[in-house]
C-alpha cells in the first residue's frame, strides 16, 4: 500500500506528518488516526452529509464531507470537527458549548443523533457566513433552508433544527439586517 | 416532553410524506440485499419536503379518565399517507392504490 506524508490542523492543533495510506479519506484519518470519531459516516457517497466537517480557508468557513474527500488533498489545511466547537476549561473538560450546539439541545432537535454533528457543522458555517455578510429578517427562513436542505435527518422532521438555528440567527445581534 | 411528543409529530410528518411520494425499495434480488441501495437512489424526504415553517400538530385530550395512550412516532405516519393520496385524488380525479405516488406517475394519469 502506498503512503503520504499528512499534515493537517484540526480544532487549532497541528497533526502530522503522519503516514497514512493515499486514498484514505479524511474521516478514517479523522477516526481512525486522531481519535476524532464525533464525525458520522452515514452514506458514505456524500449523499446525507452526516459526515459534514468544517474547512477555514482565508475568506471563511465552508462545509466538507470527510467521506468523500481524500485525506491529502487537505494536506496542511484547517478543518474543525465537532469536537471542536465547545469552550473547555484548562483540564480540557467542557466549559461550554457552542451556540448552535446549545440552540440544538434546547429546541430538542435531535432524537438518534447520527446527523447532529453535520447539522452542527453546517449550521455554524452559516452562522459565521451571516456575521459576514447579513441577510435581512424577511430572508432568514429561506437563507436557513439553503444552507440545511442537503442535510438528512431520519428523526425530527427538520422543524427542531430549523426553529433552533433561527432563534440563534435572530438573538444574535449583527446576523440580521435590521432595515432590510 | 411535549417538545419530545411535538418532535416525534413533526418526524413522523416527514416519514408519511417519504412513504407517499418517495420511498421505494423493490422486492427479492434487485432489493435493498443487493447492497447498491443508499441514499443517492432511497429518496427520503428533505426539509423542503416537510413545511417546516408551516407544519403545527395538535394532541387531542383523552376522551376519559381511563382512555388508553394512543402511540406516538410511526402511528403518526399512518394518517399523512392516506392525507396526501386522498389530496392528490381531489387535485387530479385520480386515486393510486399503489406508493409512492410519483411526478412521473402524476404525469402519466394526466397525459
Amino acid at each position: 500500500m502506498n503512503t503520504a506524508p499528512l499534515t493537517l490542523i484540526v480544532n487549532g492543533v497541528a497533526h502530522g506528518p503522519m503516514t497514512v495510506p493515499e486514498g484514505l479519506m479524511l474521516i478514517d484519518v479523522l477516526h481512525e488516526y486522531l481519535g476524532l470519531t464525533g464525525t458520522r459516516f452515514g452514506c458514505g457517497v456524500g449523499a446525507c452529509f452526516a459526515c459534514t466537517v468544517i474547512l477555514d480557508e482565508e475568506d471563511g468557513s465552508r462545509e466538507l464531507r470527510s467521506c468523500i474527500t481524500g485525506a491529502h488533498q487537505l494536506d496542511g489545511k484547517r478543518i474543525r470537527t465537532v469536537e471542536g466547537h465547545a469552550t473547555r476549561d484548562a483540564r480540557g473538560e467542557v466549559a461550554a458549548l457552542s451556540p448552535a450546539q446549545q440552540a440544538f439541545l434546547d429546541h430538542h432537535s435531535f432524537q438518534c443523533g447520527y446527523c447532529t454533528p453535520g447539522f452542527v457543522n453546517a449550521a455554524t458555517v452559516l452562522l459565521e457566513r451571516l456575521r459576514r455578510e447579513p441577510v435581512g429578517r424577511n430572508e432568514v427562513e429561506p437563507t436557513i433552508g439553503d444552507a440545511l436542505d442537503h442535510h438528512l435527518c431520519r428523526c425530527t422532521g427538520y422543524v427542531r433544527y430549523y426553529e433552533a438555528v433561527k432563534a440563534t440567527i435572530l438573538a444574535t445581534p449583527g446576523l440580521v439586517k435590521e432595515h432590510a | 416532553m411535549p417538545a419530545f411528543v411535538s418532535g416525534q409529530l413533526q418526524g413522523g410528518l416527514a416519514m408519511g410524506i417519504g412513504h407517499a411520494l418517495h420511498e421505494s425499495l423493490p422486492l427479492y434480488e434487485d432489493g435493498p440485499g443487493n447492497g447498491t441501495w443508499n441514499f443517492d437512489r432511497y429518496r427520503v424526504p428533505r426539509a423542503s419536503d416537510c413545511a417546516v415553517w408551516r407544519q403545527s400538530g395538535e394532541v387531542l385530550p383523552p376522551l376519559s379518565e381511563t382512555d388508553p395512550p394512543k402511540g406516538m412516532a410511526e402511528v403518526v405516519m399512518i394518517p399523512v399517507v392516506a392525507a396526501i393520496v386522498n389530496g392528490i385524488a381531489h387535485a387530479i380525479g385520480h386515486r393510486f392504490t399503489e406508493l409512492p405516488v410519483t411526478p412521473d406517475k402524476i404525469r402519466e394519469v394526466l397525459a
